[in-house]
């Protein structure tokens, strides 16, 4: 069930903060055998390959680390790990789970359970631009709205069938 | 705000159309038009495609799709029990199938006859979901996203003309039953 949290726009200007990437820091993700969480889902993002397409700009690298300070503040966690994912038109990336989270938590002996999940959708609503959440929909979302994930590695998909380049902002924290 | 109507799986064995159709050659693959048919909506939609930097699948790109039509791709006798089923004499029926990684973006079913059809007055416009959705078949009809449906599940549209988009980032072809009519 999706777990609404609220609007943070007032507290931050996201189509400043996005424009301020350094778009020299950007990781753009494409195909790439065994990257996935099974090879039934590799499998099927192997025949899907000229699709699969996304950019991630991490905290620190393509952008200032402060933000996620304070959105943890925002949102009364600690945060833990951040970053954006950004979708052009005509790309998408078939479910998965994002398995460098468990795979940090693991190598520090911490405890998923104990840290919460939530995503931003930063760029303005736009029809076509889906975010899927193991069976919930998120789609022309207001600016700014924030959700909260059942679980940090909870499986999802993104697709963008619209006419404009579809941004997110991913925070995984430690309540305080 | 979406409009259901029912679940005719009673009436359609979906699963033997889904046969029929996955193991026939399309009819022909989606966008049939192009850019330069002087037909309406065509500027409009192609212009607003290539702005957003879409690339046909025929060209390297991802847009694309299979469409199916009736005693080609299956029984007629499916459109029958359908228009009984929706009270709804049938004008244009087909299945479209988004394969894996393939979109069909924003844009509305410009139909050849378009001038005839708006003499006809009120069309009323109906998709029925063919498989239980899947994760990664996405259907979108206006501000609406179809998702988590179970097969045979039927939605009549806001309007024949509704703007709409597909796509496909799951692990199976996604099938769409589309049908617009005249009421009985």
């Amino acid at each position: 069930m999706k777990k609404y949290v609220g609007n943070c726009s007032d507290a931050f200007d996201w189509e400043q903060i996005i424009s301020k990437f350094d778009e020299q820091q950007v990781s753009h993700k494409k195909y790439e055998e065994g990257s996935t969480a099974s090879k039934e889902i590799d499998d099927a993002w192997a025949e899907s390959k000229e699709s699969v397409d996304f950019f991630t700009y991490h905290t620190g690298e393509a952008y200032d680390p402060d933000l996620d300070k304070r959105f943890g503040e925002w949102i009364s966690c600690e945060p833990y790990m951040a970053w954006f994912s950004k979708m052009e038109t005509g790309k998408s990336c078939g479910q998965h789970e994002d398995k460098e989270i468990a795979e940090r938590l693991e190598s520090e002996g911490k405890n998923m359970k104990d840290f919460v999940r939530y995503h931003v959708h930063v760029t303005e609503p736009c029809m076509g631009g889906v975010l899927i959440i193991e069976k919930d929909c998120y789609h022309m979302e207001e600016q700014g709205s924030v959700w909260e994930w059942n679980s940090p590695d909870a499986l999802h998909l993104g697709v963008n069938a619209g006419h404009k380049t579809k941004v997110l902002y991913h925070f995984v924290g430690k309540r305080k | 705000m979406k409009q259901y109507i029912g679940n005719c799986n009673d009436v359609i064995d979906w699963n033997a159309v889904v046969d029929s159709v996955a193991n026939s050659k399309p009819a022909y693959k989606g966008p049939r038009h192009t850019r330069n048919d002087d037909l309406p909506g065509i500027k409009e939609i192609s212009e607003a495609w290539d702005k957003a930097g879409y690339t046909l699948a025929s060209e390297g790109g991802t847009v694309g799709w299979d469409m199916c039509i009736p005693e080609t791709n299956f029984d007629r006798s499916v459109v029958d029990k359908f228009s009984d089923y929706v009270g709804v004499d049938v004008l244009s029926c087909w299945v479209s199938v988004i394969h894996q990684g393939c979109h069909a973006p924003w844009h509305w079913d410009t139909q050849d006859n378009e001038e005839e059809l708006k003499k006809l007055g009120a069309i009323e416009r109906f998709h029925v979901h063919m498989q239980d959705t899947r994760p990664g078949h996405i259907l979108i009809v206006e501000d609406e996203l179809y998702y988590n449906a179970k097969q045979g599940d039927v939605y009549k549209w806001p309007d024949r003309n509704a703007w709409h988009a597909g796509s496909n980032c799951g692990q199976n072809p996604k099938y769409i039953f589309n049908f617009f009519g005249t009421k009985r």
